[in-house]
C-alpha cells in the first residue's frame, strides 16, 4: 500500500529546492510553451520555484480554480497562483498582503483559456505552508473526503 | 424537525451569507410547509441501529468521522449505544451513549439526540425506509452527514464474517492527503480474512494488491449488544460494527489517518469476464482534484467490453466566479478508447476497470469492485484525482407522472462564501413532495461552514425536469427559501424509479447527493 511506503509531505525540503538552483523560471517562461491541463495530473518532475512580490490577494477568485489566488509579480511578469483557501493559510499563520516577498513551489497548468500556477508550498519569510501533497492533491479540503454524500456514504441511501 | 417551530436558525461564530456567497446576515427564511402524511412515527425507530457519518469539524476545520450504534425503544427514547470517533479535536476514541431522545414525524423527518460524556449531539434524521434512514449533524459542532440502518443482533459474531465482502473506504492518510481504498476480502468465519485492494493515496495508485492477513475480533464489552469489534486490514486498524450478515461498517482508528466506509457482502453471480457484465449504470463519485474538491457522476452503458452512451457531469472546482453552469459536461469532445474489463488476474474478486478518453477533457480511468452484477463501488484513478463512490445498474423508465410522490435527500459538498471567502463543508438533509408536473415543495435542514451557520425547517421549492427517456442527464433545481434565497442546480441521473444521484453544477460549490423516494 502506498501508505506503508510512506511518502510524507514534510520530506520535501524547501531549502533543498532552492539550493537546487531552480529560481523562478516558471510561469511565464514555461507558459510560452503550452502548460499541461489540470487533468494531466501533477508531476513532481515539473515543479519550479516562483520568486516574487505579492501584487494582490483574493480569497474568492473570479477565475478558477475555486478558492484563493495570489498575483505574484516576478521578473518575468505577473503570475496567477492558486493557493488553496485563505482560511487554510491563516490557520497556519500565513497571510499574504500586497508587497510581501514570497517563494512558491508548484507547477503551471492550463485551465480553460487561462494559465494558473498551482502552489504546493507557499513561503513568506520563515513561514512555509504546504497546501498540496507531493503529487498535487489539496490539503486544505479537510472534509472533502467526507464529500461522499449522506446517501452515498456506505451506499446507505440506496439499500 | 419540529414543524411547530416556524423557522429556527442557529448561527455560529459568524453570521454571514448562506449558500454560495451573496449578501450578509443570519440565515433565516420561510418555514417549510406542513409535512405530508406518511407511514412513519416514533415506532419506526425500534431496535439497535448502526450509523456512520463523516464531515468537517467546525473548530478544528479537520475531517472527522463517527461510526457507532444506538438503541431506540420505539417510543422516543435512546436507551444506550456506543460510538467510535476519529477527529482532530479528540483523536480516535470510543464513547458510550448514556441516553438520548428522538422524534419522528409521519413523513419520516425527525430529530435525534445522543448523549455522551462530551455532551449532547443533535441530528436531523430522515427515515428512507422502515429499517434505515439518513442523518446530518445540526448542533453546530460540525458539518457532517451519513446514514443509519437497523442491526440484526444475531449476527454479532466474527463467525458470521464468513463470506466475500466488497469495501470502499475513503478519507485521509496520516499526512491529511486524500486517500481511497476499494477492494474485496473473504472472511473465514474464524476472525481471519484475505483479499485484494486498490489504494489511491494522494493521486498515487497502488494497482491491485493482495493482502493475506486481515483479522476481526469482537469487543467483549460492546460486541454483544452493539456489534462492535476491531479489525486489521492490510496493516490498517479499524473499529467495525456489524449491521447484519451482509454489511459491516468500518472506521480507521490510526489517528491522524482516517478512512471510513462500509463492506457489503457480494451476492448473485459475480461476473468473471467483461462479457458477463452488461447494462446501463448510474455513477456518483466525490473526492478531490488538483483544483480542490471534485464531484462527478452520470450514466454509462457496458456491453461486451465496450463503454458507450456516456453522459456525465464533472465539477472539479476548476471553475469559479458567479454562475450555475458546469463547464465540463462529459462528453465535451469526442469519446474514444471506451472500454471496460473484469479482471481475470484475481478471478472472483469482482474487480474491473473502466476507461475512456474525451478528446477535450482527457482520459478517465476507474477501478470498480462488483458487489453484485448490478452494483459496485468505484474508485477514480484518473490523473490528479482521488475520488470514489457507487455504481448501480439502471432500471425503469422514469416519467414525471411515475415519479410523483414523497422524496428524501441528502447532499454533501463544499462551498465558498462569495463575500467572506469562507470555505467549508455543507450538508443538506430534506424531504419534499414532487408533483406530477415536476414541482418540488418541502423542507430542508442544513449546516454550511462557509457561512458558517446551521438552519432548520427552511422551505424549499424547485423542479425536476426529465429529459428524453430519463435515463441520462435530467434537470434538477432546488431553491432554498432563505433570506436571501439561494438556488442549487444539479444534473440528476436515475438509478431506478425510486432513486436518483445528483451532481451539483454551480461554480461556488462542489456537491453530490442521493435522492430517494421515502414513501
Amino acid at each position: 500500500m502506498k501508505r506503508i511506503m510512506g511518502v510524507a509531505i514534510s520530506s520535501v525540503s524547501i531549502g533543498a529546492a532552492w539550493l537546487a538552483g531552480v529560481f523562478l523560471l516558471p510561469a511565464i517562461a514555461s507558459a510560452q510553451q503550452v502548460p499541461p491541463s489540470l487533468r494531466s495530473g501533477y508531476s513532481p518532475d515539473r515543479e519550479v520555484n516562483l520568486v516574487g512580490t505579492v501584487s494582490s490577494f483574493v480569497s474568492d477568485s473570479q477565475t478558477g480554480p475555486l478558492g484563493a489566488h495570489v498575483m505574484v509579480q516576478t521578473v518575468s511578469g505577473l503570475v496567477d497562483v492558486h493557493v488553496g483557501t485563505a482560511e487554510f493559510l491563516k490557520a497556519r499563520n500565513l497571510t499574504l498582503n500586497t508587497g510581501d516577498s514570497v517563494r512558491i513551489i508548484g507547477e503551471n497548468f492550463t485551465n480553460g483559456a487561462n494559465t494558473v500556477f498551482l502552489a504546493r508550498v507557499v513561503q513568506k519569510g520563515t513561514v512555509a505552508v504546504a497546501v498540496r501533497s507531493p503529487h498535487g492533491m489539496p490539503l486544505w479540503l479537510a472534509g472533502s473526503r467526507g464529500l461522499k454524500t449522506g446517501g452515498d456514504k456506505g451506499n446507505g441511501g440506496v439499500q | 424537525m419540529n414543524r411547530l417551530v416556524l423557522c429556527s436558525s442557529l448561527a455560529l461564530a459568524l453570521f454571514t451569507a448562506a449558500c454560495g456567497g451573496g449578501g450578509n446576515g443570519a440565515i433565516t427564511g420561510t418555514p417549510a410547509p406542513p409535512a405530508s402524511a406518511g407511514p412513519y412515527s416514533n415506532a419506526s425507530l425500534n431496535g439497535t441501529f448502526a450509523f456512520q457519518m463523516s464531515g468537517q469539524e467546525t473548530t478544528s476545520g479537520g475531517f472527522f468521522a463517527r461510526v457507532g450504534s444506538f438503541a431506540a425503544n420505539g417510543a422516543g427514547t435512546i436507551t444506550g449505544g456506543v460510538e467510535d470517533v476519529n477527529s482532530q479535536a479528540v483523536g480516535s476514541v470510543i464513547l458510550p451513549f448514556s441516553g438520548g431522545s428522538y422524534s419522528i414525524q409521519s413523513n419520516g423527518q425527525g430529530t435525534l439526540s445522543l448523549i455522551n460524556q462530551t455532551g449532547t449531539l443533535q441530528f436531523s434524521i430522515l427515515m428512507t425506509s422502515a429499517t434505515s434512514g439518513l442523518l446530518t449533524e445540526v448542533d453546530g459542532g460540525a458539518s457532517a452527514s451519513g446514514n443509519f440502518t437497523v442491526q440484526t443482533p444475531s449476527t454479532f459474531s466474527v463467525a458470521n464474517i464468513n463470506t466475500s465482502y466488497v469495501f470502499d473506504f475513503s478519507g485521509v492518510d496520516p499526512n491529511n492527503v486524500p486517500e481511497s481504498i476499494v477492494g474485496q476480502f473473504t472472511g473465514n468465519g474464524g476472525g481471519g480474512a484475505t483479499g485484494v485492494l486498490d489504494d489511491n493515496d494522494g493521486a498515487v495508485a497502488s494497482g491491485v494488491s493482495a493482502f493475506s492477513s486481515a483479522s476481526f475480533t469482537m469487543d467483549t464489552t460492546n460486541g454483544p449488544s452493539f456489534g462492535r469489534g476491531i479489525a486489521n486490514i492490510a496493516g490498517l486498524n479499524f473499529a467495525f460494527y456489524i449491521v447484519n450478515g451482509s454489511k459491516i461498517r468500518f472506521m480507521e482508528t490510526d489517528f491522524p489517518a482516517l478512512l471510513v466506509g462500509d463492506a457489503t457482502a457480494q451476492s448473485g453471480t459475480i461476473p468473471t469476464t467483461a462479457a458477463g457484465l452488461s447494462g446501463s449504470f448510474a455513477l456518483v463519485m466525490s473526492g478531490a482534484s488538483l483544483s480542490g474538491s471534485d464531484a462527478r457522476g452520470g450514466r454509462v452503458t457496458l456491453s461486451g467490453g465496450v463503454v458507450s452512451n456516456i453522459q456525465m457531469d464533472d465539477n472539479a472546482s476548476s471553475a469559479s466566479g458567479s454562475g450555475n453552469s458546469n463547464p465540463e459536461p462529459i462528453p465535451s469532445g469526442s469519446i474514444s478508447a471506451a472500454t471496460y474489463t473484469v479482471d481475470g488476474s484475481v478471478p472472483g474478486s469482482g474487480r474491473g476497470t473502466l476507461t475512456f478518453t474525451d478528446s477535450k477533457l482527457g482520459t478517465f480511468s476507474f477501478i470498480f469492485y462488483l458487489i453484485s452484477p448490478t452494483q459496485a463501488v468505484i474508485q477514480d484513478n484518473s490523473a490528479g484525482f482521488v475520488s470514489d463512490g457507487s455504481m448501480f445498474g439502471q432500471s425503469g423508465s422514469p416519467t414525471l407522472a411515475a415519479e410523483a410522490g414523497n422524496w428524501g435527500f441528502s447532499w454533501a459538498g463544499q462551498s465558498i462564501n462569495g463575500t467572506t471567502g469562507g470555505f467549508g463543508e455543507e450538508d443538506f438533509l430534506g424531504q419534499y413532495k414532487l408533483s406530477s408536473a415536476g414541482a418540488i415543495s418541502g423542507g430542508v435542514d442544513f449546516t454550511e461552514l462557509s457561512a458558517p451557520a446551521v438552519a432548520t425547517n427552511i422551505a424549499i421549492t424547485g423542479t425536476l425536469s426529465i429529459q428524453g427517456d430519463g435515463t441520462g442527464r435530467n434537470g434538477y433545481q432546488v431553491k432554498l427559501n432563505t433570506s436571501p434565497s439561494a438556488t442549487l442546480n444539479f444534473s440528476a441521473y436515475f438509478v431506478d424509479p425510486n432513486t436518483m444521484f445528483v451532481i451539483g453544477t454551480d461554480t461556488h460549490r462542489t456537491i453530490t447527493g442521493t435522492v430517494v423516494r421515502n414513501f
